[in-house]
């Protein structure tokens, strides 16, 4: 992407307003500046040097979630990553990144053990503060002034799945686990591999694989992302898998729609190949269930995986066989916690968060399950603050949990077409 | 405006709710239009005494005052054209009441149709106008535009649901038109006068509407045609044929082969045109008209009819009418979008002399829309890069305007004139209707302080 096509994709608003209508932000705050018109208005300003890049304008462009229902429901299909991510990258080009934010993107990204140590350290620290309810710890992030962190498992689920796969034969796939679920849901992590071996795959999780680049991409580091991208790549085909499943709703949409359309064509390979969890089940997967009685689960929709990737049907038809399933009001608005608003902007963050713990209880369910970790952490948040008990489950810890077996569908001809 | 009339004007806001920073100006600068010009201020009242103390200092001052919703008006009538001060509605929202019982409900200028229908619905009850903005688009811009939709066929436009309205005069006196009742001929009706205004006779800051109760039961029937002529005189038997749908939109061939590259519909290659049609009341009585409505569909030579009954087959059928303006944006990288209007019986003149036009100019138009009412939206389909070709479009335009009033028509049936259309005002209205509107404008602001630069041609220009 260059500062051409950026333009023209700002060109290509139509300056309707429908954004309005869906962008969770803006509904929360009814501010024109926080969706994605007045972004786009506002990043053409700037380009042409009709306002600096004021704090204002920063909030502007921060406070998105990048939850994408604005691209889905586009009338003139602007393009709204390639905008938002080309706006940050535009603005990080002309103000220096703190060198400890550098470090980390630049460096520490590519440094596994580092990284490992890093959170280790962060997890320690953790400890020193008082608990709250049995999953997370809190730490105030006192450089970022916000809520807190989520706890770091003592071992990530890039350690307790070394070497696995790499003996054994048969159609392969690649894992990805991505940051979070890496540090934080590494059971989660391991159940997704457990149900993709249960269907006779070899599942290869390489130890070496690094980070999407998701929060480059937030803070306008596109070159960090290009470097992150091109070792994901030779990491991630290495083994000639038939297929790269995700677990993680953000890192698959950054892998499969935002490296080739920001970083180019040179990507398009890897992107075909990327599958969800869910999507990938429903594709290939024939699972037979246990007799054990379902538990009532409801699901939440990772922006992500609906607005980017169109990928809401799978995870309930997976849902519907594995539980006793019941829709929640509202199940596809933002839990709150997408890019980098729990950071800047927690109220709104808050609010979310707040509405969707009480959609999750009004259901009636005993466990919310999700396909992101990101979404994982905010559930479990605010269903804690509000004094719930129901479980916040990855959809493959659901499927985990009563399946006994199954095999592996032959492979279709035909592209899904969500490439 | 001048340093002193900002001063005066932060004491009448919270700091929150009042600023002239560049990033707040540039948010308001804009509408659908695609337009842009800067004001000075911008605030967001909540109550009727900060929009009057504003018009008393706006009176005081001289500076201009422009009315803004969702900024999503096609014709430029809340742009800050003169600069001046920009009041946003949109944090002065509130539902004030709901009186089913009464078939009405009370609200704030600065709330969506689409908060207003998910309120009014467990009330059994919704609000009929729905323009294609309807989710976004506030009910105080509606109101201002006289906003039409797709049910107008039906059950007609802004103007026939609007009760009352409570209003700030450019002087800050504050005036209730009408009363919250059915029927009331006490005097003029300055309710009508004030729908449709565009923001240039009074500020609205309540709103009292007419509601209807939910129809039981709605089908979608789509067919196609192999010619535009074909259509609309089967939309004319339609209508001829007592049998009335909510909605009859009418798409072109050119509209049909855009969407159709755009994603697959399955449209037959040979169709020419088509009409969607939709029908809503009783179960028995909708099931009944639907099928009359397939027998004239019938006769009139349509294939492919589909009738679609749950939520999901109708959406799929809207899907491929909503489809259209991307698909259009597609097509060529900028549209001059017109809503001419003209008498049904008309339609197909209408159509005809469209299509002469752009032969004649040699630019595509493309025309689509609400068969059932006669507003048809004319496509001018032009790249901007080519001056040629924007000079041909702009004449192109000019020429629909005037067929469309040969043919006893309107130059806008719903996006209003706006700052775009002050032109042409007069190929519609006469001299005498023209002055007898100025005055109208004068007596309520005679200063000439509330959206300046709208509907007229200025003075002296």
């Amino acid at each position: 992407m260059d500062r051409q096509d950026l333009e023209a994709e700002l060109n290509r608003c139509a300056v309707c307003g429908k954004c309005r209508a869906v962008c969770p932000v803006f509904i929360e705050t009814l501010d024109e500046s926080k969706v994605a018109r007045g972004r786009i208005r506002l990043a053409s300003a700037y380009l042409r040097g009709g306002v600096s890049a004021t704090k204002k304008l920063s909030e502007s462009v921060n406070s998105c979630l990048e939850c994408f229902r604005c691209e889905a429901n586009c009338p003139s299909g602007v393009d709204y990553g390639l905008v938002i991510h080309g706006i940050r990258a535009e603005m990080a080009m002309r103000r220096p990144m703190p060198i400890l934010l550098r470090f980390a993107l630049r460096r520490l990204l590519f440094w596994r053990r580092g990284f490992d140590v890093a959170m280790r350290l962060v997890s320690l620290l953790s400890r020193a503060v008082p608990r709250r309810g049995k999953r997370l710890r809190y730490l105030p992030l006192f450089v970022l002034g916000s809520g807190g962190m989520p706890a770091i498992k003592r071992r990530t689920a890039l350690s307790r799945m070394r070497g696995r796969g790499e003996s054994s034969a048969g159609e392969t796939v690649v894992f990805f686990v991505g940051c979070l679920m890496n540090y934080t849901y590494p059971e989660a992590a391991e159940d997704c591999v457990e149900v993709l071996e249960q269907l006779g795959l070899r599942v290869v999780v390489p130890e070496d694989q690094l980070c999407c680049g998701a929060p480059a991409f937030s803070l306008g580091d596109l070159e960090a992302v290009r470097r992150l991208a091109r070792r994901n790549q030779e990491v991630l085909l290495r083994h000639n898998p038939s297929a790269i499943v995700v677990g993680c709703a953000t890192c698959a949409g950054v892998l499969r729609k935002e490296y080739p359309r920001l970083l180019g064509d040179e990507f398009a390979g890897l992107a075909s190949k990327v599958r969800s969890f869910s999507e990938f089940l429903a594709e290939r997967g024939e699972i037979d269930w246990g007799s054990e009685r379902r538990t009532k689960v409801t699901y939440h929709d990772p922006c992500r995986l609906k607005w980017q990737q169109d990928i809401h049907a799978e995870p309930r038809s997976l849902l519907r066989e594995a539980a006793d399933f019941v829709e929640m009001e509202d199940a596809d608005m933002c839990c709150g916690l997408g890019g980098i608003i729990g950071l800047l902007h927690p109220d709104v963050s808050a609010k979310l968060g707040d509405k969707k713990a009480r959609s999750v209880m009004d259901s009636g369910a005993e466990a919310v399950a999700t396909e992101c970790p990101g979404c994982m952490l905010q559930l479990e948040d605010w269903l804690l603050a509000s004094g719930s008990a129901i479980e916040v489950k990855h959809i493959g810890q659901v499927v985990r949990e009563r399946m006994v077996g199954g095999r592996l569908r032959r492979k279709e001809k035909t592209v899904t077409g969500r490439q | 405006m001048r340093k002193q009339a900002i001063d005066k004007l932060r004491s009448v806001f919270p700091p929150q709710r009042f600023s002239t920073s560049p990033e707040d100006l540039i948010t308001c600068s804009y509408d659908a239009s695609r337009q842009e010009f800067r004001a000075d201020a911008v605030a967001w009242p909540q109550t009727t005494d900060e929009v009057s103390e504003v018009m008393r200092l706006a009176s005081l001052e001289g500076f201009a005052v422009y009315p803004r919703g969702a900024g999503s008006g096609m014709s430029g009538g809340a742009l800050p054209v003169r600069g001046g001060l920009v009041l946003d509605f949109c944090k002065m929202n509130r539902l004030i009441e709901s009186r089913p019982e009464d078939r009405l409900a009370v609200c704030e200028p600065g709330i969506t149709l689409g908060e207003l229908q998910k309120w009014l619905k467990p009330d059994g009850v919704f609000f009929p106008p729905d323009p294609a903005s309807h989710d976004f688009s506030t009910l105080g811009g509606a109101v201002a535009e006289c906003a039409g939709g797709l049910r107008a066929v039906k059950y007609g436009v802004t103007r026939d649901y609007i009760v009352s309205i409570e209003a700030v005069l450019p002087s800050g006196e504050i005036i209730e038109t009408g009363r919250t009742v059915l029927k009331s001929v006490a005097g003029y009706d300055i309710t009508r006068l004030l729908v449709g205004s565009e923001g240039t006779l009074a500020i609205f800051t309540k709103i009292a509407v007419r509601v209807l109760p939910i129809p039981e039961k709605v089908i979608a029937l789509l067919g196609y045609f192999a010619g535009d002529d074909t259509a609309v005189k089967c939309a004319q038997s339609i209508l001829a044929s007592r049998i009335l749908p909510r909605a009859m939109e009418f798409m072109d061939r050119g509209s049909l082969e855009c969407v159709s590259r755009y994603r697959d519909f399955g449209i037959p290659g040979e169709a020419g045109s088509a009409l969607l049609l939709e029908f809503d009341g009783a179960a028995s009585a909708v099931a009944d008209e639907a099928e009359r409505c397939e027998d004239v569909m019938s006769k009139h030579g349509a294939s492919n009819v589909r009738r679609a009954e749950s939520d999901e087959e109708r959406e799929e059928l809207w899907t491929l009418r909503r489809s259209i303006s991307p698909a259009l944006f597609r097509h060529a990288p900028i549209k001059l979008n017109e809503d001419v209007c003209v008498p049904i019986s008309r339609l197909s003149e209408a159509l005809a002399g469209f299509r002469s036009i752009s032969e004649r100019l040699s630019v595509d138009i493309i025309n689509f829309g609400h068969a059932g009412d006669g507003n048809i939206h004319v496509n001018v389909m032009v790249d901007e890069h080519d001056p040629d070709e924007l000079r041909r479009g702009h004449e192109a335009v000019r020429q629909v305007y005037e067929a469309a009033v040969r043919l006893g028509g309107s130059i806008s049936g719903e996006h209003g004139i706006g700052n775009v259309k002050t032109g042409f005002l007069s190929l519609e209205l006469s001299p005498v209707e023209l002055e007898l509107m100025r005055s109208l404008k004068k007596v309520f602001d005679p200063k000439g302080i509330l959206n300046p630069g709208k509907i007229f041609v200025e003075e002296g220009s």
